[in-house]
């Protein structure tokens, strides 16, 4: 089970967690997609901030996960993916992976930092993970850059592990 | 389709208990049905065998008589092992199970009565639990309905065997009494409401000593129930006539305020479900960032004007049974005088904010350094004094009610409520609680004459504590 701060974006399914959801944006509908048969359909979708006892992440609800799911529940994320998806870093369920409520209420939680706000950028060398950068690297060079990531984030973790 | 004991929802996730239930009955289903097995069973085998007809009785009801049968054939641990499940499926899961579930879950409690199964009498008490306060649901009217019949039939098996089952009844039917008696009659409640009050006139009459065990907080919900003619005559022969219910020694009602009551009576009114959310509020959620968890307490538990009443019961329960110990280890932890204003702010109507104070100061009253434990009355000092200056409101009001309080409580017995009251304030300040009286008596934004009052009071604390 990852803690939410250790998140980092991929785009695999490849993140198991848990998490309380805090707030639930308006459900929408989506845009017309090929669903998991074919076929163009539309889903609702619901934006959700959710967070863990070492970070909060936007969680992208779909379907009927947006009537199921309220401030309050603790959700288990087996195989979900964070990725970038309409503009934000979002954490979601996607197809191969599965959100299910487990519980409610008793789950601390801190709301900063927000993965979804982080500056994730792409790392030019390997093109597979997201670095994220401060505002004080831009204009440095790519070696300055990763270095001030290293000690600057929680990426410090990833690298050492 | 799979049998099942509860409703889940399309993105729940199972129960543990019901999947290790559910797998116990699908593994040993050939062996439930006759001629049963009366082999030797090692003790796993044992337990899943339990598992499997629990599962059994509580998902086929058309085959319970069955069920139970075997039961009884195979049990050799006197049913410690079965009641202590079903007390877990109650306690975990009663609100989430089907209505067929409840009624045999309901059934089979009957049953461990009527053989005195090991844990029968806690299985009773779970399930008075379940009956929510303030809630005029069909379900929950039901499940009043069911205990109550249950008690009344079962009065002299219970009196012999357990008869603090009969104590506890009484506090939940006469909490249940002012929820009841308050709604405009319908014949569901009316004839719930006179079977309660059979139950607990029949009890305070005939077994006044089993009463007497709730302690001081009997007063307290009698208080509510005066008004009803059955209780005014209680009250009358409480006040003036107290040999009347044939207890040797009690001779004044004085001796019920000293005693003070168990802590596990005020269990009875919070479900295990709110018990675990408010101790979790109290013990994880930080001081400055508790608005969301109690956003969604408010919003599961008191939802509807009636549940109102709950308050009161949250407010006992957090000041006599949730004594944290490392309270100073955890500084930035939620305090619970924190909660309890936060629990008088959401009171709307008048009555239930007065209970709510009564609730908060009661074991003031009667506060006697022997027997009562600081922690019970720390939440109100702590609430006054720390609601100054922002919410100086709510230091006014605890402190005009504690005076009217003193005054008015009991005006025949004045002196011991003065007197209850002046030890808990110094107890307050030899315990460290608060270093001194005058972050209330000097504070302008209090009215004078409230300040003077209380001054009297804390000079007649200060006068009888530096005699002794």
């Amino acid at each position: 089970m990852q803690s939410l701060k250790d998140i980092v974006p991929a785009a695999e399914n490849n993140i198991n967690t848990k998490f309380i959801v805090l707030e639930k944006g308006r459900i929408a509908l989506s845009q017309k997609n090929k669903g998991r048969t074919g076929v163009e359909e539309q889903q609702k979708t619901c934006l959700a901030l959710v967070a863990d006892e070492t970070a909060a992440v936007q969680f992208q609800m779909w379907g009927d996960e947006c009537d199921a799911f309220e401030p309050g529940d603790i959700i288990r994320l087996e195989n979900g993916i964070f990725s970038y998806l309409n503009k934000k870093h979002v954490l979601r369920a996607g197809w191969r992976g599965r959100a299910e409520k487990m519980g409610e209420f008793t789950m601390a939680y801190v709301e900063k930092p927000n993965m979804s706000e982080l500056p994730w950028s792409s790392d030019p060398k390997t093109e597979k993970f997201f670095l994220p950068t401060n505002a004080s690297s831009i204009g440095q060079s790519y070696l300055g850059k990763v270095l001030s990531c290293i000690l600057s984030s929680p990426m410090i973790v990833f690298f050492l592990t | 389709m799979a049998l099942k004991l509860t409703e889940k929802g399309s993105h729940e996730a199972e129960n543990p208990i019901e999947v290790s239930l559910r797998e116990a009955f699908e593994f040993l289903k050939p062996q439930l049905n006759p001629p049963f097995s009366l082999k030797v069973l090692k003790e796993e085998e044992y337990s899943n065998l339990n598992k499997a007809i629990i599962f059994g009785i509580l998902a086929q009801p058309h085959l319970a008589e069955v069920h139970i049968k075997h039961l009884h054939a195979i049990i050799t641990d006197g049913y410690g092992f079965f009641t202590r499940m079903l007390i877990k499926i109650v306690d975990e899961l009663y609100v989430k199970l089907l209505d067929s579930v409840k009624i045999q879950v309901v059934w089979v409690a009957k049953e461990m009565l009527n053989v005195l199964g090991v844990g029968f009498d806690e299985l009773l008490v779970a399930l008075l639990r379940q009956t929510v306060g303030g809630d005029f649901s069909e379900g929950n009217l039901w499940l009043c309905l069911e205990m109550v019949t249950l008690v009344l039939a079962n009065w002299d098996c219970l009196l012999e065997e357990e008869p603090l089952v009969l104590s506890k009844g009484l506090y939940v039917f006469l909490r249940l009494l002012t929820d009841h008696c308050r709604v405009r009659s319908n014949p569901m409640i009316d004839a719930l409401k006179r079977m309660e009050v059979e139950f607990c006139v029949r009890l305070l009459r005939e077994q006044c000593p089993l009463c007497l065990k709730i302690g001081r907080d009997i007063i307290r919900l009698l208080q509510d129930l005066v008004h009803v003619p059955e209780f005014k005559a209680i009250w009358k022969d409480l006040l003036l006539n107290p040999r009347q219910f044939g207890v040797a020694g009690f001779k004044d009602i004085s001796q019920i305020y000293r005693t003070k009551t168990p802590s596990s009576y005020f269990l009875l009114r919070i479900t295990p479900d709110m018990e675990t959310k408010l101790r979790f509020l109290l013990t994880h959620v930080k001081f400055g960032s508790q608005k969301r968890h109690q956003d969604w307490f408010a919003k599961k538990f008191l939802g509807v004007p009636e549940s109102e009443i709950l308050l009161i019961d949250i407010v006992r329960f957090i000041c006599c049974s949730v004594h944290p110990s490392s309270e100073i280890m955890q500084p930035d932890i939620l305090p619970r005088w924190a909660v309890i204003g936060w629990l008088l702010k959401s009171c709307r109507k008048s009555y239930i904010e007065a209970n709510l104070k009564l609730a908060l100061f009661y074991d003031w009253l009667f506060f006697d350094e022997t027997t009562d434990n600081v922690m019970s009355i720390e939440p109100a000092i702590l609430l006054m004094v720390n609601s100054i200056p922002n919410h100086i409101e709510v230091t006014c009001t605890l402190l005009d009610f504690l005076l009217i309080m003193v005054h008015n409580y009991d005006i025949e017995r004045k002196e011991i409520v003065s007197k209850g009251v002046s030890t808990a304030l110094s107890a307050l300040v030899k315990r460290g609680i608060v270093s001194s009286l005058d972050v209330l008596i000097r504070c302008d934004m209090i009215a004078p004459v409230l300040r003077e009052m209380f001054g009297k009071l804390v000079m007649v604390m200060r006068d009888t504590h530096s005699k002794r």
